[in-house]
């Protein structure tokens, strides 16, 4: 600042001459003025944008698409409801092709309509007797009244060339038909697309030469293809005799001439049924056929390998309640889609289901049932990009709609009102057609904005194609356009709740309770170097907590995971122990001794708690699990099948178990073993003898906890004693407490010395033991009831799991909550801590009934705070788990939290594509979940500042 | 505090009920205790285990010649042992054998489990693996001889094995015989006497390659000129200087002279795709001139008269004159923001600007021409230098065998007959033979080496000298970002804001973006800065939301009158001096705040629209520039990160300056700026600086937005270099934290990288650590001068 500003006069007197204020002054301190109001606004609204900028991210998921109809064209074609049989368009939308039934292919341009070519497909005077569905890129088969049949593709080339000087008139993004027909017999279109450049798109049919099918007589009456790149596998029905199962594989000879096929066909049986199926169709992974009549029946027959095993009939579903009008597959081929005359269309697939009384263990089920445009249903058209569909009804309406979402895309309606015969999405996911009955051609281009996502996809369980029944998934990598993407937010929220629960349930206890000392019973001086050491810890960047939890404490839980366990238990016991040995030394003995003392003590019993927990750990894990008597008569093969009444209903016919299965079964004494169910049989003691050394030999017989996590040894019930000793001990300490109180009370007026005594020695013993009672108590009734804590709580032990998660990053909160607890409780006035102590409360019922109280809100605010850490923590979640997206309670079992999820996927993921904004939408459910606990924690401060500031 | 034990009063009233003479709750007093020991142990632990394992990461330890039961004979540098699981019946096994005296009792933990212990063989050129388990009880014996050498290198990490020969190689090209194939010319071995020491001599047909695709015969001679380990390891230590001197010699070259020549390269190539660009646009329609001249002069006269205008008015009005009145300050504001705009049309559409004509690129594309060959000899000249060096710096070559594999460490894994030249060698020693001085200058060396050198090897070997180079300017910058941001946040909401359920709602607010978690600002940086932003700085605003430029000057001038207007309202809401407020004065005052809010929209959207601007790197396309995780974006969101620490901090001291002291400012006659700059700043000082020094410490300890944003496992330049622009905030970098999780979790030889973690880990706490201490002891001090009443 160069111009004098008014100085304060030392001496007190008015100065005589009041210099004026320079206008400089004035214009600084407005500049200075609207520099920090704009400034600082702008800070804090860039700040607050924040969460509009993660909305307006995820916003686009939740829309619809939009369409942008163009006028109908009128085509020269047969459109009569039937006569046609499908439709397809170019990439670049600029023609489209309509076949009809009797095998005419009709090429027109889109923007006028007029006819680019019409040809016989299979060639002149070759009139298919019967045609599959029109597929992905264009593939389809034709069978013929002799018994042959042709495969290939119908579909649209195109190709870029320079432009040509009379091709220079036709404007920018727009076409025209060429004048002469191509080697193809149509007309191609010329499209200019930029100045010096013009697409050629023209209609190409690619077939291979008739080939014979050798499986039953008469014409081809309905067939279906699919290719898996290399050959092409075709059902087809015949007039009379077997249906066959062909595969065919087309050979082109390096010498030249026409290509050749190779056939390879199996036969199978249709099971009778007054009329022949109205459609077949075969599975995209080869493994299903399904026949399905217009009444709605659906046989399905299983060949997973016709080389191998016959094809026969699994199943017979309903698939409708009402006439089907049409079916057709879904991209992937693996999902049969049916359109009902009351204007519904069920998606069906087979799922893998182990109670399915069928011979692949395999059912037919209906993952989605969709609402069509309103009519009856006429056609079906698919998306060759996604799970989308396009429906069409007697009354010209269309809608497109996804699959896998049930989300209502666009819908579409003509002014007409004569029935929608067919309709095709393009190629490129762009743009939609619609053939009316009366001859006109509807297009319109349209945006699907984001189809698969829906508020229910995002969490609520979904029925993905190949399984059982609705589920929550977590599978962003798709492999291809026929995969689904599974994008359920909730097992990443409960992977964020899991990990946000067990360090709470870690860190919240320790941070308090070493609050309540440092503030209550510690002095000053001592707190003054123990506070900061503990803020320090809060400065440790997570990476490196997370690199540690990966690196040095997984594997030390590993190793001691029933020392750690058990600690849980001994280290209290020991402190109470200690603590009572304590009160035992005289008074007069103990004031002898500071604070200090009392540390050292607390240290020596914490070495004790551990160290006893580091011998009785392994004890523990020998006694309580090891191989069970019957375990070992299996493992020693000692066993018969089991009596077919004891066998459970829930196992079934089958050849293999999964090792959760196998546990259940073990439950109730049985076991699996060489695909059938067996009991142990009762031997002799040598014979027992024996069988022990032997499984001692193999390192059968050794007690291993982790063994017993992954379901191989032992029963339910150690496992619900371990889980039980919490509730055990809250209840042990109750009710010793009650005792030691009544013990007081009698021995009070006589101050009894040995009361005491009893007390201090009796009470830790008296609680352990009746710890372990009750422990023991509910263990027997939760297995006796048939439960298994491994099916809830405990479960397959993987090295980086929950436990270690929560413990480390307990670590990380720690401090926040010991820190804001601490300062909560050192704020509570010291009055009434005086007064407390003056009348006559110890220092523990003061801490206790009259400061805790008090900073309850604050410590709360602390814990919430704590909380809102814990929720959105990266790097220790990202390097001490698996990262896997799983939704179970198993405390030795990873997860994979919204924040990880992001780490990991976010630097891969293509920006604006539907797992970007998902991702940006797991960022926008932290920071609300966080905004909310903060503010929550916020509000109570704030509250109880208020509160004690009456005090 | 009192004892626990204090209220028990000897004598007490009979009818008053006593407390017992044990204190009571005193286990509960233990568990409160025990909490906080066992945290605090766990704290210490930490510390301990990662300054231990820091620490020692350096430390060099000996090499064993490990002879196994099975024969089996190798050498290796003993790393760690521990004891592995077995089942129980192999663990009885073990200790009959133990007893029987058949393997020693070191061969197995106290609970039985055989130990084993890991060994670093290295040479992993020669294909192998290297880092090898051997079980305790399967050795024989390990003994220390003095001759191996642990070899570090500048690929393919370390190597161990015993000197053999030095030898110094040449070529010269093979005299052909009559029929015209190559042949040697001399003996294919003899011993020469030179200067009194017999020297080895081998020779060798060699068929090399000379240019791509031309092979032609060479004569290699090898001159022994020391063989056996301590000649060889002698002459060893005598070359390595000169060798090393080479080494960096032909780095700097490659790095100094190459490296700025073929970023002229790129500069000049990218001038001319620009030039192409612009023509293309010129021919497109777009960029000239979208007006008639006549009315571009018209504008640069209307601006220029209104700019001496009010050049005229401000000299008048500071030599004396009434105060203006709000209306005639309003016009004021009005012809400011109206020249303003005027200057931007005349900039943007000036005569020529944005034009590109096919003369013009031609002209470039000559120059270009010149420029290029120029270049390009200098190039030559370069490369036939490194060439001459490296010839001489292919002579002298070092034979380390591994007698386990029984070949030498070559120079390249392709190459197994050729011994490594000694420049590949970065450090070598004879472990077994060092002193304890030695051993120190080691650790320490190496300890530089870590602090001052390139990462090698996929970031196993060598140092993290760039890490910390990017962690520190990372740090650097988001500070110089977020101090004066959230100062100025932290002004507004405490001296001009009216305090009311806003500000505090904003508080709320601000104070919970300090717990919104660290990833989200990483999404948020990563959407907004990296692709909304930087695509923006790359390419301009894309074609969607272009607007024409008739339409995007209308926008302009609704934009200008919506600030003229804003700021009229703030003008006639003030009050004159002992006005009362009236709600005339509060609407007028919404409005205008309304009004400066759309006027921001309005000037975003002119950014978004604009069909001026199309990018600064519109001539690297594809490539982002900007348009991607860099540097600056990573230092934003940082900024934005700790942001919130900032506000609250300084917020907190700005609120702790006495009212007294401001009201005596004001008292003297000193404007409200006069009081924040001399009075309210200064005595908040401390605060701030403490608040920066937290922002810094969380700053440089984040890693999960920066995996999003920024960090890379390997970046190949600098941030800063001798290039212009000198900073280059669009690079990539790397980053400590980012550093550990690649090291501990991605790295390609997790052994090998292990002591590199934790030196690593040590360097980041302990950065970390002084940080916050000195933020501590700031704060402590701060609160010492102001409790103890310093004014």
């Amino acid at each position: 600042m160069t111009t004098p500003s008014p100085q304060p006069d030392q001496t007190g007197e008015p100065p005589r001459i009041v210099r004026r204020t320079p206008p400089g002054v004035y214009r600084r301190d407005r500049i200075a003025e609207s520099v920090i109001r704009v400034g600082g606004g702008a800070v804090l609204l860039t700040v607050l944008g924040i969460c509009v900028y993660l909305a307006a991210v995820v916003m686009p998921l939740f829309q619809g698409g939009s369409a942008e109809p163009a006028a109908p064209v009128p085509i020269a074609a047969t459109t009569a409801p039937g006569a046609v049989h499908g439709l397809q368009f170019d990439e670049y939308n600029q023609g489209a092709v309509v076949l009809t039934a009797d095998g005419v292919l009709t090429a027109h341009h889109l923007e006028t309509g007029e006819v680019l070519g019409r040809q016989q497909i299979a060639g002149d005077g070759m009139v298919p007797s019967a045609i599959s569905r029109w597929g992905r890129d264009g593939l389809l088969a034709l069978g013929f009244a002799d018994g042959s049949v042709q495969t290939g593709t119908v579909r649209f080339t195109s190709e870029v060339r320079e432009v040509a000087a009379d091709e220079l008139s036709i404007p920018i993004g727009r076409s025209r038909p060429l004048e002469a027909a191509g080697d193809s017999g149509f007309r191609a279109l010329i499209e200019r697309v930029d100045v010096g450049q013009v697409r050629v798109t023209v209609p190409r049919i690619d077939l291979t030469p008739h080939t014979m099918l050798e499986v039953g007589e008469g014409a081809v009456t309905r067939l279906d293809v699919f290719t898996d790149g290399r050959r092409q596998t075709v059902v087809a029905t015949r007039e009379s005799g077997p249906a066959s199962y062909a595969s065919i594989r087309t050979i082109t000879s390096l010498g030249g001439g026409p290509p050749r096929t190779r056939l390879t066909s199996y036969s199978f049986e249709l099971e009778a049924r007054q009329t022949q199926p109205d459609w077949i169709f075969v599975s995209g992974d080869g493994a299903h056929v399904y026949a399905v009549w217009r009444d709605g029946a659906c046989q399905r027959y299983a060949a997973p390998d016709p080389r191998n095993s016959p094809i026969v009939l699994a199943e017979t579903v309903q698939l409708t309640d009402s006439p089907v009008a049409t079916a057709t597959k879904l991209i992937g081929s693996l999902t049969l889609l049916v359109g009902d005359d009351v204007g519904n269309v069920s998606a069906w697939f087979a799922a893998p289901d182990p109670n399915a009384p069928t011979p692949d263990q395999m059912h037919l089920v209906r993952g989605h049932k969709i609402r069509g445009p309103g009519g009856s249903i006429v056609s079906i058209g698919t998306s060759w990009r996604d799970r989308s569909i396009v429906v069409t009804d007697d009354q010209g309406r269309a809608l497109i709609c996804h699959v896998a979402s049930e989300k209502r895309i666009v819908s579409l309606a003509s002014a007409s009102g004569s029935a929608a015969v067919a309709g095709a999405i393009a190629p490129k996911n762009d743009a939609v057609g619609v053939l009316l009955a009366d001859g006109t051609l509807s297009h319109a281009a349209y945006d699907p904005g984001y189809p698969e996502i829906t508020f229910k996809s995002l969490f609520a369980p979904m029925h993905y194609e190949g399984q059982s029944e609705p589920a929550f998934s977590y599978q962003s990598s798709a492999g291809d356009d026929a995969a689904e993407p599974k994008l359920s937010l909730t097992p990443l929220i409960f992977g964020t709740l899991k990990a946000t629960l067990v360090a709470m349930l870690f860190a919240c206890p320790l941070a308090v309770l070493a609050a309540i000392y440092t503030s209550e019973f510690l002095s000053p001086g001592v707190r003054r170097t123990v506070k900061p050491a503990i803020e320090l810890m809060a400065s440790l960047p997570s990476v490196v907590l997370g690199f540690v939890a990966a690196m040095v404490v997984a594997p030390i839980f590993r190793d001691l995971l029933p020392g750690i366990m058990t600690s849980m238990i001994t280290v209290p016991l020991t402190i109470i122990f200690g603590a009572g040995l304590w009160t035992l030394v005289p008074n007069r003995i103990r004031a002898g001794f500071g604070r200090r003392t009392q540390f050292v003590l607390v240290t020596l019993a914490l070495a004790v708690g551990f160290g006893s927990a580091w011998f009785v750990g392994p004890a523990l894990e020998r006694t309580l699990f090891r191989p069970t008597t019957s375990d070992l008569l299996v493992m020693g093969g000692s066993y018969e099948p089991a009596d077919a009444g004891d066998v459970p209903g829930w196992v079934g016919v089958r050849s293999s178990m999964s090792p959760d299965e196998e546990r259940r079964l073990r439950q109730v004494g049985l076991y699996f073993r060489d695909g059938g169910v067996v009991q142990p049989v009762e031997v002799a003691d040598e014979a027992m003898a024996a069988i022990r050394a032997d499984m001692l030999e193999q390192g059968l017989d050794t007690p291993s906890i982790r063994r017993w996590l992954n379901g191989e040894i032992g029963g339910p019930w150690p496992g619900w004693l371990v889980a039980m000793l919490p509730v055990g001990a809250i209840l042990g300490m109750v009710l010793t407490a009650r005792i030691a109180a009544l013990i007081r009370k009698r021995a009070q007026y006589e101050g009894s010395h040995a009361a005491e005594v009893v007390i201090a020695i009796g009470q830790p013993i008296a609680m352990l033991a009746f710890t372990v009672a009750f422990a023991a108590v509910l263990a027997s009734v939760l297995t006796s009831m048939g439960l298994d804590a491994r099916d809830s709580i405990f479960g397959r032990f993987t090295p980086r799991n929950s436990l270690i998660v929560g413990v480390i990053m307990g670590f990380a909160i720690i401090p926040i909550i010991y820190s804001i607890s601490e300062d909560a409780l050192a704020s509570v006035p010291n009055n009434l801590r005086a007064a407390s102590l003056g009348s006559g409360a110890s220092p523990w019922q003061t801490a206790i009934k009259v400061v805790l109280p008090v900073a309850a809100s604050g410590i709360f605010s602390a814990s919430m705070i704590g909380l809102g850490r814990a929720v959105g923590e990266t790097m220790i979640v990202l390097m001490a788990t698996g990262n896997t997206p799983t939704m179970d309670l198993n405390i030795f079992e990873g997860f994979r939290t919204l924040s990880a999820n992001i780490a990991v996927e976010l630097p891969e993921a293509p920006k604006g594509e539907a797992l970007y904004r998902v991702l940006f939408l797991c960022g926008l459910v932290l920071f609300i979940m966080t905004f909310l606990i903060n503010t929550t924690a916020e509000i109570v401060r704030q509250h109880y500042r208020k509160k004690n500031a009456l005090l | 505090m009192p004892t626990p034990s204090a209220p028990s009063p000897t004598d007490t009233p009979r009818h008053v009920r006593r407390t017992g003479r044990y204190g009571r709750g005193e286990s509960m007093v233990w568990l409160l205790g025990a909490a906080l020991v066992f945290n605090i142990i766990m704290i210490a632990a930490l510390f301990g285990l990662v300054a231990f394992e820091g620490l020692r990461a350096f430390w060099p330890l000996p090499i064993e010649r490990v002879t196994l039961r099975s024969g089996d004979e190798f050498l290796g540098v003993p790393v760690r042992e521990e004891a592995f699981e077995v089942s129980a019946q192999r663990k009885r096994e073990l200790l009959a054998r133990v007893e029987a005296g058949e393997i020693a009792s070191d061969a197995i933990a106290s609970d039985g489990s055989p130990m084993r212990r890991l060994y670093r063989v290295g040479n992993r050129d020669l294909a192998q693996e290297p880092f090898r388990w051997v079980e305790i009880e399967d050795l024989e014996s390990a003994e220390r001889p003095d001759e191996p050498l642990f070899v570090e290198r500048v690929e393919w990490g370390v190597f161990v094995g015993f000197p053999e020969a030095v030898v110094v190689q040449t070529m010269s090209p093979a005299p052909l015989d009559d029929k015209g194939s190559p042949v040697l010319g001399a003996p294919a071995e003899e011993v020469l006497d030179e200067g009194g020491t017999p020297i080895r001599v081998t020779r060798q047909l060699r068929q090399i390659e000379v240019e791509p695709r031309v092979i032609e015969p060479f004569v290699m001679t090898r001159r022994y000129v020391a063989e056996g380990p301590n000649d060889s390891w002698k002459l060893l230590q005598e070359l390595m200087p000169a060798a090393t001197e080479r080494r960096e010699e032909l780095r700097r070259m490659r790095r100094e002279e190459i490296g700025p020549n073929s970023a002229a390269m790129t500069r000049l190539h990218q001038r001319t795709v620009q030039a192409e660009i612009e023509l293309r646009r010129s021919e497109a329609g777009g960029g000239g001139r979208a007006v008639h001249p006549a009315v571009w002069w018209a504008a640069l006269l209307a601006s220029v008269g209104i700019l001496a205008g009010i050049v005229m008015r401000s000299r008048q009005g500071r030599n004396a004159g009434p105060k203006p009145t709000a209306i005639g300050r309003v016009a004021q504001r009005a012809a400011v923001v109206a020249a303003a705009g005027l200057l931007l049309f005349v900039w943007l559409e000036r005569p020529g600007g944005g034009t590109m004509t096919p003369e013009r690129l031609a002209e470039i594309n000559a120059d270009a021409a010149v420029v290029q060959s120029q270049l390009e000899s200098e190039y030559a000249e370069v490369a036939a230098r490194i060439a001459a060096l490296r010839a001489e710096d292919d002579e002298y070559r070092v034979i380390i065998r591994d007698p386990a594999a029984g070949r030498f460490a070559p120079e390249r894994q392709s190459l197994p007959d050729e011994p490594m030249r000694i420049s590949q060698i970065t450090r070598v020693f004879a472990p077994n033979t060092l002193s304890a001085g030695e051993r120190l200058g080691l650790y320490f060396a190496r300890w530089w080496e870590f602090l001052s050198e390139d990462p090698r090897e996929a970031n196993t070997e060598g140092g993290v000298f760039p890490v910390i180079f990017g962690t520190v300017l990372l740090t650097i910058l988001l500070t110089i970002v977020v101090v004066p941001l959230g100062v100025l946040a932290a002004l507004f909401l405490r001296e001009y804001a009216k305090q009311g359920l806003v500000t505090s709602l904003i508080r709320i607010a601000v104070n919970n973006l300090a717990g919104v978690p660290s990833i989200v600002y990483g999404v948020f940086g990563l959407g907004f800065f990296c692709y909304t932003v930087g695509g923006y700085v790359d390419a301009g605003p894309s074609g969607s939301t272009q607007l024409p430029t008739f339409q995007w000057w209308f926008l302009v001038a609704a934009g200008l009158a919506v600030v003229i207007a804003a700021s009229s309202f703030g003008i006639l809401s003030l009050r004159r001096p002992g006005e009362p407020d009236t709600p005339k004065h509060t609407a007028l005052r919404v409005t205008s705040t309304i009004a400066w809010i759309a006027a921001f929209g309005l000037v975003a959207a002119m950014f978004v629209t604009t069909p001026y601007f199309h990018g600064f790197f519109e001539s690297r396309l594809p490539d982002p520039t900007f348009g991607k995780r860099g540097l600056l974006w990573a230092s934003l969101t940082l900024a934005l990160l700790t942001l919130p620490v900032v506000i609250v901090s300084t917020e907190e001291a700005i609120a702790a300056v006495q009212p007294s002291l401001r009201e005596g400012s004001y008292g003297c006659g000193a404007s409200k700026w006069q009081t924040i700059k001399r009075v309210v700043l200064p005595g908040a000082m401390p605060g701030i600086l403490t608040g920066m020094i937290l922002a810094m410490a969380r700053g440089a300890g984040e890693v999960a937005p920066l995996m999003l944003v920024g960090a890379l496992k390997w970046a190949p330049e600098l941030p800063i270099s001798l290039d212009a622009p000198f900073l280059h905030l669009d690079r990539s970098f790397m980053h400590l934290g980012f550093h550990i999780y690649d090291l501990g979790f991605q790295s390609p030889d997790s052994e090998a990288a292990r002591p590199l973690v934790w030196a690593s880990t040590l360097l980041l706490i302990a950065v970390i650590l002084l940080l916050n201490l000195s933020a501590i002891m700031l704060r402590a001090r701060v609160r010492r001068k102001m409790g103890s009443g310093h004014f």
